[in-house]
């Protein structure tokens, strides 16, 4: 049967183009997610200070619950969320290190927010990166050679590396003013030391005594990570398992060769926790598009050749044989298109890496790994694609009766299975009910679990499509036939009787408006939320920013000492994981948390309180959105344990719940909470409020004297920062819309293209009989309108029935926000796809005398 | 009001009259004569059989005849009005009006019904059609009673008389056949072929009909032979014997031109 098949494909080419098409696009998305994913995985960030050591010990800077399953129980565990405050390692696990064979030195590494001061001005790290400083032995992590000088041998003094010491315009024996935890502070240039071997591409470097860094990172025992330096003939990986085994009971991992990285550049481990999102997320649904675009064009290509499937019947070919020798196409299909769409899937990788280095959602020397693996991936599951996309019409065909090989034969058979029905429908009311979850639950979790609404609808729509353009045809068939003529009237006859071919039009184009409404409009409705809050909560008059890292408590003191100042409140952005099971299974969040001074928190921001009183908001006791507390099951006054940004555990109480989670974050909990939990210490900003009438401008901008660094900005300002994150989400969700419409495109124009192709003895016919061109023309253009109106009725519906209930769960309205341009575009693109796809194969059609068509052979 | 042609009827009782019409296809070595100069008429009321082995000519012929191709030298003209002068647009609402077809195979629309089939034509010229004519023709094929149903619901037999109904129902001046019983069996081929014998005899049509089945021929009032694109000769009210006998030469005098 494979033989047949194959030769089936090279005679019959034009049917197949679609599906082929289909899967090329499907692995080259594939193939570009798969290269992602494996970069996200392996990391590999180079390092920089930590290029002298053999292995790196570090904290886990991610969290993964532990979950205790039934032995047949295989429902994979939950994603491990990643930690967004350095974690850390037991400072005292060095000397045990050290005992170990192959070791020839450990060194604890502390790092902290230390910024040289000229001229009142801060000299942050090359390009706007952090200056960082260390203890003075961490210097041979890099290892950092004196230029000139000596190692610091006070707490007043201090070594540069030397591009700071250049930009700093100091010299060995000068003075020069160091901003650290907020302060800045003179201190004396010991030496002046530069990296032997790598340069310092996205940090400064200055180191202190070990005591003095010990005292200015402010965590004693801990320290950010500890360097083993091995000795000489040592086996890297052999020393590397070593150290796992001896850190493994205290948490920590240990990190050889390209993964060392991750342990200096937290945001690259926050990048490549986000490529591995994305990608898993993007192949997944480049896999779903591919296998309902492919069932929907082999399906129509086998429909197309009914009469051939009836005559292999006739003359003895078994139902079975039939589904082999299509199943055989599939896997010739999938596998050639699979193999093709390998190549530019690397050059795909390739764009959205540059374009992700360039938005900063990715540092750009994060390197791409282009192994193997992706290949493989790719082309196992476009064969898979292929072969399980084209069950349905392979069983379709296989119930051919070989009577049908004789007579016209090329109406199609009406209605569709019952098997197809009954999945459909449920389906359908799946996806009506995961609609009105948001009226029982509430939350993220809620938003999460509606936005599998899209899929299970296209779903039903793909599997329901023939009855859906059937009745289609039947309510706009009337009205086109009552106003339009005869063009009409032919029009509504041929989507009466060919909803088939009508469905596989309008699947994609519902797909592409229902996918690309729902990734678009869900970000700008998060987003026009989250503003609303923000501005709506805010009483701010300023906020103090600061480019050094952070601001000190100090600096909320002294603002509010600023004559006309009524209330200030420092804020500490971070986050805290959460915990918890819903439907059976465990969720893992890691949730906006604002740590605040509590003392004036009521004069600064309003929360819209719901329960509970935030007065009382101190030490463990805490607020949370209503949206957590709902996820989670907390009531007022219940205890929970959650995870601060480095993942310790806490129990904390629910003393107030509030509404404005999307501008504040989930929870706001006191400052003390937090501390020696954030990886500077710092606030993020202080909110300022003014007396009634006061002007506070110019005082508080004297504040940058005494803050190098400190900026005065209004709340919209610092919001807006704020939403860039979201912003850089709206356009990852921006680029998979765009891929899903592009990929729906080709398979619209493919299958209409099929469809009017198979047409054109129809066309000579009419126009034998007495039908003009503008008249078969005004025909198809009818048709294409009926597919283009109902696709858009249907997808915007999709859209809908997934964007209200998400709106509803986010921000309590059920109207999302939907910037009409966009959407306009949206069905604007796709219209003209549809309309393209008919009209334009209809002309080329219309080419060929109607005297030689009418007599070509089927 | 749609722009109409004119029946100018200065052709003396034909229907159609080919006047040296010529089809070259191709150009310079690779260009074949189709039709060399070939000048016939058809008279109003009369069935008209064109016979000729395989490659003769004889769709270009019809082709040229009905409109639907352009000779490449001399003149048409259908009911006195010359074709080489129209446009695809006026061509087509001439064919619409004055012009019925019939093809081997493939003649409806799968999507309608036999009564939409029949009465498109009149629909695609924006006239009303009228009930009594319609079931008047209806009548004559006998498929009164299969109105509603669908072409694939349809023997060989009954498709092609819904085919022939269609091409009546314009009142046309001349319909033209393309092997209309070619892909029948012998009886209901026989049924067809009745049918347009009374369309002529019936109501003063006129039936041009390509064959290559001698029986079918016999149907005629007139056979027409052709041979690498000429007209051959002819034989007025023919027998079946008769036409096999003239074909059987034809053939071995088309095998001997060719060597
Ligand atoms: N479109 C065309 N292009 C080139 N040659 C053609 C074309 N149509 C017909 N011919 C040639 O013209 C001659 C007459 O063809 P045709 O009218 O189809 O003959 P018949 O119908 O008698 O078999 C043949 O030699 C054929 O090859
Ligand atoms: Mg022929």
């Amino acid at each position: 049967m494979l033989s047949l098949a194959l030769r089936t494909l090279r005679a019959r080419k034009g049917g197949f183009v679609g599906a082929f098409v289909a899967l090329l696009f499907a692995s080259t998305l594939v193939t570009a997610c798969g290269i992602m994913l494996e970069s996200g995985l392996r990391g590999g960030t180079p390092t920089e200070r930590y290029a002298g050591t053999a292995v790196i010990v570090a904290g886990q800077q991610s969290y993964r619950p532990v979950v205790t399953r039934a032995p047949d129980d295989h429902t994979p565990d939950p994603m491990p969320v990643g930690l967004p405050e350095r974690v850390g390692v037991d400072a005292g696990l060095a000397a045990k290190i050290r005992q170990l064979p192959g070791v020839a030195r450990t060194i604890a590494d502390v790092s902290f927010p230390a910024t040289a001061v000229r001229d009142g001005q801060p000299l942050l790290g090359p390009g706007g990166t952090p200056s960082l400083g260390h203890g003075w032995d961490s210097a041979a992590l890099t290892p950092f050679r004196l230029r000139e000088g000596h190692e610091p041998s006070g707490d007043a003094e201090v070594v540069l590396d030397a591009d700071l010491a250049g930009r700093a315009g100091v010299q060995v024996g000068g003075q020069v003013s160091v901003l650290v935890g907020g302060e800045p502070k003179s201190f004396q240039v010991a030496g002046i030391a530069e990296p032997v071997g790598v340069g310092l591409a996205k940090q400064s470097a200055m180191f202190f005594t070990g005591d003095q860094a010990g005292k200015l990172a402010g965590q004693p025992g801990r320290a950010a990570a500890i360097g083993v330096l091995a000795a000489n003939g040592a086996d890297v990986d052999e020393l590397r398992d070593r150290v796992a085994a001896v850190v493994k009971d205290s948490g920590a991992v240990a990190l050889a060769g390209a993964d060392r990285g991750a342990a200096e550049f937290l945001a690259a481990g926050e990048a490549e926790m986000m490529l591995i999102t994305l990608s898993t997320s993007f192949g997944g649904i480049a896999l779903m598009v591919a296998i309902l675009v492919v069932a929907s064009t082999f399906g129509l290509s086998i429909q197309q050749r009914s009469r051939e499937v009836a005559l292999l019947r006739a003359i003895g070919t078994t139902p079975r044989q039939v589904r082999k020798m299509i199943a055989g196409e599939a896997l010739a299909i999938g596998a050639v298109a699979s193999v093709l769409g390998c190549l530019p899937g690397v050059a795909l990788a390739h764009w959205m890496f540059g374009q992700f280095a360039q938005r900063g959602i990715v540092p750009d020397t994060m390197p791409m790994h282009v192994g193997p693996l992706p290949f493989a991936a790719a082309l196992v599951a476009g064969v898979l694609t292929a072969v399980g996309a084209t069950f349905a019409a392979g069983a379709r065909a296989a119930r051919t009766k070989p009577t049908e090989a004789l007579g016209e034969a090329a109406l199609e058979r009406p209605g569709i299975g019952r098997g197809r029905l009954i999945t459909g429908l449920v389906f359908l009311f799946s996806s009506l009910t995961m609609m009105l979850l948001p009226l029982v639950i509430k939350g993220d979790a809620a938003a999460a679990a509606v936005s599998g609404v899209v899929v299970f609808a296209i779903t039903a729509v793909a599997l329901l499509g023939p009855l859906i353009s059937r009745r289609a045809a039947t309510v706009l068939g009337g009205v086109i036939a009552r106003s339009a003529g005869v063009s009409g009237y032919l029009a509504r006859a041929n989507a009466l009787n060919n909803s088939r071919r009508l469905a596989s039009a309008i699947t994609p184009l519902v797909l592409a408006i229902g996918f690309a409404g729902t990734a678009i409009f869900a970000q700008t409705t998060m987003l026009a939320a989250g503003e609303a809050d923000a501005v709506a909560g805010s009483r701010a008059d300023a906020v103090l920013v600061s480019s050094t890292g952070g601001l000190p408590e100090e600096a909320a003191r002294d603002a509010h000492r600023v004559p006309g100042v009524a209330a200030t409140t420092s804020v500490a952005r971070t986050k805290v994981v959460a915990e918890y099971t819903m439907m059976g299974e465990v969720q893992v969040r890691a949730v906006e948390a604002q740590a605040v001074d509590p003392a004036e928190l009521a004069e600064t921001v309003d929360l819209k309180v719901l329960t509970g009183d935030l007065k009382r908001l101190h030490g463990n006791e805490i607020a949370m959105s209503d949206q957590l507390a709902g996820s989670m099951g907390v009531k007022l006054g219940d205890t929970v344990k959650i995870r601060l940004g480095d993942g310790t555990p806490v129990e904390v109480k629910a003393i107030a719940t509030y509404g404005r989670n999307l501008g504040f974050g989930d929870v706001v909990m006191d400052r003390v909470l937090v501390a020696g939990h954030t990886t500077t210490g710092l606030a993020t900003e202080v909110l300022v409020r003014n007396a009634p009438g006061a002007n506070t401008a110019a005082g508080l901008a004297a504040l940058a004297q005494r803050y190098p660094g400190l900026t005065v900005v209004d709340q919209a300002t610092v919001h807006a920062q704020h939403a860039d994150q979201q912003r850089i989400a709206v356009w990852v969700n921006l680029i998979l819309a765009g891929l899903i419409v592009a990929y729906t495109g080709i398979a619209v124009v493919n299958t209409l293209v099929m469809a009017t192709s198979a047409r054109v003895r129809e066309f000579a016919l009419l126009r034998l009989i007495g039908a003009t061109r503008r008249q078969v023309l005004r025909m198809s253009r009818w048709e294409g309108l009926l597919v283009v109106v109902t696709s858009v009725v249907l997808g915007t519906a999709v859209a809908a029935a997934t964007l209200v209930p998400f709106s509803y769960a986010m921000s309590g309205s059920p109207w999302p926000t939907v910037p009409p341009a966009t959407y306009l575009a949206i069905i604007g693109f796709t219209a003209l796809l549809g309309m393209i796809g008919t009209i334009l194969p209809t002309r080329l059609a219309l080419r060929s005398r109607p005297a030689d068509a009418i007599g070509m052979r089927e | 009001m749609r722009k109409r042609v004119v029946d100018g009827d200065g052709d003396g009782g034909f229907a159609v009259l080919l006047d040296r019409v010529s089809k070259v296809y191709g150009k310079g070595d690779n260009a074949v004569a189709a039709l060399d100069s070939v000048t016939v008429g058809f008279p109003r009321g009369t069935f008209t059989a064109v016979m000729g082995p395989s490659g003769s000519g004889k769709s270009t012929f019809l082709h040229c005849a009905a409109g639907l191709d352009q000779p490449t030298g001399g003149s048409v003209r259908l009911g006195g009005v010359d074709l080489s002068g129209l446009r695809e647009t006026a061509l087509t609402e001439l064919r619409r009006d004055r012009i019925g077809f019939v093809f081997q195979a493939f003649n409806l629309l799968p999507s309608l019904t036999v009564a939409e089939n029949i009465t498109l034509p009149l629909r695609l010229a924006g006239r009303r059609p009228d009930r009594a004519w319609v079931r008047e023709v209806t009548d004559r094929v006998g498929l009164t009673n299969r109105l509603a149903h669908r072409p694939s619901e349809l023997s060989g037999g009954q498709q092609q008389r819904v085919a022939i109904a269609r091409a009546l129902v314009t009142k046309p001046a001349v319909v033209f056949g393309d092997e209309p019983t070619g892909a029948l069996d012998t009886s209901t081929g026989r049924d067809v072929l009745r049918l347009l014998r009374e369309v002529v005899t019936g109501t003063g049509q006129t039936v041009v009909m390509v064959t290559h089945d001698p029986v079918a021929a016999s149907y005629a009032d007139k056979v027409l032979f052709l041979a690498d694109g000429r007209v051959v000769g002819d034989l007025i009210r023919p027998t079946a014997e008769q036409v096999a006998d003239r074909m059987t030469h034809l053939g071995a005098w088309a095998e001997a031109a060719s060597c």
